[in-house]
């Protein structure tokens, strides 16, 4: 009944910081992407063990982001890169005379708008269609739509934003109730009155974009941000990395003019990673947070059920576990829930 | 605890779809090398005793969902309750059958499993005394100490070892042996221990006769008031003896009858000496100081015993989780078998049992979002075992509010590993109505068997998710391949395509009447072949890239000697012809493709000479009949 705790380490054979890692849809491949301007593909071998099955030199610069599409698109792949491009690569297989099959990730197309180092790159929800969005170190946002899922290698501009601040990371939200919304996170470290963090709403299929809500709260550069799936939830909650890591709910109020209106509220801020929190990442019911500091440790976050978030697990880089700060008591894993977790407040 | 890293690097990490971590630090640990980790983030289902154990959980679980509107009498719950007992009970006995036969290696695992076993049963037991059974006055302390001998019987074995040895009170357990029946009310152990040793003293006849004359409650045929006051008569006598000194010359028999008439220090004493625990104390204590009393009132000795054996805060989880029990604090004690039992199932299925005997919503500290978030996370940690994910679906389906969500989420994730589990997962989907996961399967899988050139697979998985975009995209595969070699491929497929599919697709349409066509060539059908595919080109199913094909194919029967077209017929292919020759400008054409026009026109003009010519002798050979 114990939970295992081996934590079996990987040589990734990167030669230079690996800045990003990425589980496919059903997390039997993962891709990784580094400074030495590399993407690796990676399966598991009868041995539970990660084996890379695929690297290639896939810019001329560090890639910051890896990103798999939908399996309803093939295993598609995006990567944005300090080289000023993004990427959309697709998986080939070939069918050698011997009955071998090899498998290459071919380039399909390359994104080269932007004049500055792309620094996010995300696919949009798969009921969306096959949609790309990226943003850049020189503000602007861009939305691509391959019109032809078949054809990934034409690709048209749906819509271009000036965000007017260098951004860092873009999230699509999920809720399939509302029009398409994307959130848009800046690191630009100079002060901006209306925050950091900023919703767009986009109508009519995609050709109209209009900026619905800020969140004034968040005026510390942001890293990173991430909306949690949303799984059956009224609201929409969205993660955000500063140097600390704060969730905001999002209630939809409704449509005014055409547009939604949203009801905002910060149901969790900690200040535990003490200093810049790089990455985030959802677990895929939208209950679980994972985020990665300065300080060498990722730290789980989990809300109980009457809603408090709270941290419910820390990892050391090494994927150790060890105590948490707030209450001394060893921290359970997530299946584990700490001892706060049922505490009525 | 603070952790600094030397050199700040930037970290990612992501959580997996199995709620898996995968970690990249980036700090080169030594050997230069940078690593990423893969840490385990649910609980394990590797052994077969744990997996076994989950199913037949889940048996009892489905079998005892009741809707909310008729709530389960105290007997369903009791039976309910015990149901799980049994299975965890039975789990022991294959775990303790396993750990004699088994190496060393798996001991260790089995060992954990069976003490976290022991301990859940325990705890469940007991929970089932103080919720569900609710003793009146008398019972309480029997019940309490009954439970307490099934589960810390350490004085029976004791007890036996001792009675091998002669004389008795030699073995260096007889002491402990004594006490510890004593500690537990076993009257009749200690008198059988006393009598063994063959003591003669005068303080251990008198203490026999204390025993012998302890007034048992017995629930039939008593009254506790009455049972009180015997008792009270009883005790008073014994107090009496002792503050005479009538046990003054046997330090044992003293502390023994001290126990009996209920003196805290003594039983403290005891229970210290064999290093038993907490709640060993405050049975013990209830037992010799209110045995008639009902739950509300032995609160009080709750609280002392606590305070007694070292308070709250020095106690190890069971026992909280046995203080909670006892205190009937369900808030506390899901919370502690959160903490006891590293994964959810305990609580889980604990807090099941309570919402089913509606004991979640009397509390109101509670409600059904606490049962159903443990469901969740339950379920959900099933989900994500290729083994168990068909249980975990049971348990997600009963959280009414967001089961369904998770559910879906779930099976979407599967990893469609083989046909067969693609198929296994699709059933699921259409059972339960999922219908966006049950076409997002097929289109995966389709494009899956397209990309690895099975088009016929391909097209078996868009009809399984009728869907129409993804047929059109297959059959145009399909038509590429028959561009190149004139030839069609997975026949047999086309063949069995349902109407709605065709209905569905334009392009499938086309591909199933050129398959038409062929079958019709084969069996010797040439009008009829002739006829459809002109029918084709004319209402323009075909498209327009497949015309030069299609004539070509017609070719034979152009030149065949047989009359097999019509005069309206040729005139559409020719029409067709014209209209090809103009889509494309001279100098776009290569030389082939302009022969093979000029080819074509010539035998379409052949053949309708020949149209013509038949049918006016046709028309002379009527005139002359006429």
């Amino acid at each position: 009944m114990a939970l295992s705790s081996s934590v079996k380490g990987t040589l990734t054979n990167h030669k230079d910081l690996i800045h990003d890692v990425s589980y496919n849809y059903y997390g039997d491949r993962l891709a990784t992407c580094s400074s030495d301007q590399h993407v690796k593909v990676w399966e598991k071998d009868s041995n539970e063990d990660w084996v890379c099955k695929n690297t290639w030199k896939a810019h001329q610069a560090s890639i910051w982001r890896v990103v798999w599409a939908h399996p309803e698109f093939g295993n598609v792949l995006a990567t944005c890169s300090f080289d000023r491009t993004a990427i959309v690569w697709e998986e080939l297989v070939s069918v050698s005379a011997s009955g071998e099959i090899h498998n290459q990730f071919v380039s399909k197309h390359t994104f080269v708008d932007s004049r500055t180092s792309v620094s996010d790159v995300k696919f949009a929800p798969k009921n969306l269609g096959m949609l790309l969005a990226t943003c850049s170190n020189d503000g602007i946002v861009r939305i691509y739509e391959a019109p032809d899922v078949m054809n990934l290698t034409q690709w048209n501009i749906l819509i271009e934003i000036g965000v007017k601040m260098s951004c860092s990371s873009i999230s699509w939200c999920s809720a399939m109730r509302l029009q398409p919304i994307i959130a848009v996170g800046c690191d630009d470290p100079g002060s901006s009155p209306s925050g950091k963090v900023i919703l767009y709403e986009f109508s009519d299929g995609m050709r109209k974009c209009t900026k619905i809500d800020s969140i004034p709260s968040i005026t510390e550069p942001v890293q990173d941000l991430c909306f949690a799936p949303n799984i059956g939830r009224s609201v929409n909650l969205l993660a955000i990395a500063t140097k600390d890591v704060a969730i905001v709910q999002l209630k939809s109020q409704g449509k005014s003019q055409s547009t939604t209106r949203f009801d905002q509220k910060i149901v969790g801020q900690f200040t535990d990673h003490k200093q810049t929190v790089w990455r985030l990442c959802w677990n895929i019911t939208g209950t679980t947070l994972a985020s990665t500091g300065d300080d060498g440790c990722v730290r789980l976050w989990k809300s109980n059920y009457l809603g408090t978030w709270s941290c419910c697990g820390v990892l050391k880089g090494d994927g150790s576990l060890i105590k948490s700060q707030t209450s001394g008591e060893p921290v359970g894993l997530l299946s584990a829930p700490s001892a706060s977790k049922y505490a009525t407040s | 605890m603070d952790v600094q890293s030397d050199t700040p690097q930037q970290h990612s990490a992501m959580l997996g779809p199995n709620n898996k971590l995968i970690l990249c630090n980036n700090s080169t640990e030594g050997s230069g090398e940078l690593l990423f980790k893969e840490v385990n983030l649910r609980p394990e289902y590797d052994n077969q005793f744990v997996r076994n154990l989950v199913n037949e959980m889940s048996c009892v679980f489905i079998a005892n969902q009741r809707s909310p509107d008729c709530p389960m009498t105290v007997e369903e719950v009791l039976h309910y309750s015990r149901s799980y007992r049994a299975v965890i009970k039975e789990s022991m006995q294959h775990v303790q059958r396993a750990l004699m036969t088994e190496d060393a290696a798996s001991a260790d695992l089995l060992d954990d499993l069976m003490r976290t076993l022991v301990v859940s049963e325990s705890a469940w037991n007991l929970m089932e005394i103080i919720f569900f059974q609710e003793p009146q006055g008398g019972e309480l302390a029997l019940q309490l100490l009954k439970w307490l001998s099934i589960h810390i019987d350490d004085c029976r074995v004791m007890m036996e070892e001792v009675m091998k040895e002669d004389p008795v009170h030699h073995h260096h357990n007889y002491w402990p042996a004594v006490y510890g029946c004593l500690l537990q009310g076993k009257t009749e152990g200690v008198m059988e221990l006393l009598v063994a040793s063959n003591n003669t003293s005068k303080s251990c006849r008198v203490l026999m006769s204390v025993l012998s004359k302890m007034p048992v409650y017995q629930a039939a045929g008593m009254a506790v008031n009455e049972y009180e006051g015997k008792w009270r008569m009883w005790r008073e006598e014994l107090k009496q003896m002792l503050s005479q000194g009538v046990f003054a010359d046997d330090d044992k028999m003293a502390q023994m009858a001290k126990i009996l008439s209920g003196d805290l220090d003594s039983i403290l004493s005891a229970v210290e000496e064999l290093s038993a625990p907490w709640y060993s104390y405050l049975m013990a204590a209830i037992f010799y100081t209110q045995p008639y009393a009902k739950f509300h009132q032995v609160q009080g000795s709750i609280e002392g015993a606590v305070h007694r054996c070292g308070g709250i805060k020095s106690f190890d989880t069971h026992d909280s989780l046995i203080y909670h029990i006892l205190r009937r604090n369900l808030v506390e004690l899901m919370k502690c078998c959160s903490e006891e039992f590293s994964s959810w199932w305990f609580a889980a299925h604990l807090a099941d049992v309570f919402h089913q005997a509606n004991l979640l919503q009397e509390k109101n500290s509670l409600d059904t979002t606490m049962r159903d978030s443990l469901l969740l996370e339950y379920g959900g940690s099933l989900m994500q075992d290729h083994r168990l994910w068909n249980v975990g679906i049971h348990y997600l389906l009963q959280c009414p509010k967001y089961g369904r969500y998770h559910l879906q989420e779930y099976l979407a994730r599967l990893p469609l590993a083989s046909t067969r589990q693609a198929l296994k997962v699709l059933s699921v989907c259409e059972t339960h109505g999922f219908t966006q996961q049950a076409s997002s399967i097929c289109r995966v899988m389709a494009r899956r068997e397209m990309r690895e050139d099975r088009l016929g697979s391909a097209l078996t998985w868009c009809r399984h998710g009728k869907d129409g975009n993804m047929a059109t995209i297959v059959a145009e595969k399909f038509l590429d391949q028959y561009r190149e070699s004139v030839m069609l491929p997975s026949v047999d497929v086309l063949d069995a395509l349902g109407p709605t599919m065709l209905l569905m697709s334009k392009k499938l349409l086309f591909l199933v009447k050129l398959r038409e066509f062929h079958q019709l060539v084969d069996t010797g059908e040439e009008k009829e072949a002739c006829s459809l595919l002109v029918a084709l080109i004319k209402s323009r199913t075909a498209p327009a890239r497949y015309w030069f094909l299609l004539i070509l194919e017609l070719l034979p029967m152009l030149e065949s000697s047989k009359v097999l077209f019509t005069p309206d017929e040729i005139y559409d292919l020719m029409n067709a012809v014209t209209e090809l020759k103009q889509s494309k400008s001279e100098e776009m054409m290569n030389e082939l493709e302009v022969s093979r026009i000029q080819t074509l026109h010539l035998s379409l003009t052949r053949c309708l000479a020949k149209v013509t010519l038949s049918d006016s002798n046709a028309l002379v050979a009527i005139s002359c009949d006429v």
